[in-house]
Order: C-alpha cells, then sequence, then structure tokens
C-alpha cells in the first residue's frame, strides 16, 4: 500500500459518513414471527360461530342492532 | 412484545381509531334517523357517548391490553369481548343522566349487550389486533 493508497483511503472515510451504530437494538426474530403468523392468520371457527351468533341476535332484536351503534 | 418508545400512546392511538373511524356511520344513521323524524334532534345529546366516551375507553382498554400482555400472553379478542361490561352500563346511565333513557326492555338491552360482546370480540381480534401489529405493539400470537 502506498501514500496515494493511503490518501484514497482517508478521502473515501471523510466522504461517507460514518455509521453510528451497527449493533441490533433489539431481537428481530419476534417481529419476524409476527409478520409470519400475521400472513397465516384466517378466521377460526369460534369466529365464524359468534358471526352466526350475532346475526342470530340481531334478527330476533333488531332494536338491539340499532343500540349497538349506541356502543361503537 | 417489543419495547420502543411512546408504547402507550401507541397502544391508546391503536385503540382509538376504529370507534373515532366509524363515528361517520354514528352520526349519519342519527342524521337520517332524526332527519326521517323517527328520533327527536334533542336525542342529538345522547351522541355524547359514543363520540367522547367509547373511544376514550377503547384506546385506555387497549394501553392496559399492552401492559397486561407484556406480563403475560392474553387473547386480544376475549379482552375486547370484556369491554361491553364496562360500556354498557355507563351508556344506560349516562342516557338516564341526559334525559334519555333508552326507550327499551331488559330482553332488548340483554341482547343488544350479547351482541356487543360478540362485535367487539370480531372487532378487538381482527381490527384492533391489526392495528397493534401495523404500529409495532402486538407479538403475541
Amino acid at each position: 500500500m502506498n501514500a496515494k493508497d493511503d490518501e484514497l483511503g482517508q478521502l473515501l472515510r471523510s466522504a461517507i459518513r460514518p455509521v453510528p451504530d451497527v449493533e441490533l437494538s433489539q431481537d428481530l426474530w419476534p417481529r419476524m414471527l409476527t409478520r409470519m403468523h400475521r400472513t397465516g392468520r384466517l378466521w377460526s371457527s369460534w369466529d365464524w360461530a359468534a358471526v352466526a351468533a350475532g346475526g342470530t341476535v340481531a334478527a330476533a332484536f333488531p332494536e338491539a342492532f340499532s343500540l349497538l351503534f349506541y356502543a361503537l | 412484545m417489543l419495547e420502543g418508545p411512546h408504547r402507550y400512546l401507541r397502544a391508546y392511538l391503536a385503540g382509538v381509531a376504529f370507534p373515532t373511524a366509524f363515528l361517520v356511520v354514528i352520526l349519519s344513521v342519527f342524521a337520517v334517523l332524526a332527519s326521517t323524524g323517527r328520533v327527536s334532534w334533542s336525542a342529538a345529546a345522547l351522541l355524547i357517548f359514543p363520540m367522547a366516551v367509547v373511544p376514550n375507553l377503547w384506546g385506555l382498554w387497549n394501553v392496559a391490553y399492552v401492559a397486561l400482555s407484556k406480563r403475560r400472553a392474553a387473547d386480544i379478542g376475549l379482552f375486547g369481548a370484556l369491554l361491553p361490561s364496562v360500556i354498557a352500563p355507563l351508556g344506560y346511565l349516562t342516557a338516564k343522566a341526559l334525559g334519555h333513557p333508552l326507550p327499551y326492555g331488559w330482553e332488548t338491552l340483554t341482547a343488544a349487550f350479547a351482541l356487543a360482546v360478540l362485535v367487539y370480540y370480531l372487532v378487538w381480534k381482527h381490527v384492533v389486533r391489526y392495528l397493534n401489529e401495523s404500529l409495532e405493539l402486538e407479538m403475541t400470537p
């Protein structure tokens, strides 16, 4: 390595802003798990049962449905 | 659960988002009912509850959920389904205090409560959870 290389190295280092912190501030695996879980999430049978039960209640008591607007 | 700045503020904002966005539906329904004479315009005082109380309770409930799930995994749908237990009596008492008691019998009120529990379960499980994840809050499956 000659003087010109050193000079070039210094020039490059001065031109590029130094990276302050390259360490991870947190574990990224939980976030990865969430993303994987999110893509595979579907409505469960409990959810459909809740929809069916809600529809039945709303059909039997239409006024209850209007009251829902008051509480939502 | 991810740590990060303003965690509880993000939880509050994720909580208030749905009922705040839904307000336009409530106001539209009320405007239609009032303009067709099916509801008195004076009943507009009742709108204080869904406009001011409900969104804040949703926000605080989500803050409570985020704080709780930091210690142990909790099902957000079931947690949300508990909220009508707070909102229903408050709404009933607010209507009474405003001089517009809800003109329904106990059967209808009970049915409305059951319906609210089911709807809240679904909304919290699918909407609030999505908002929490979007704000990088919820990490429990």
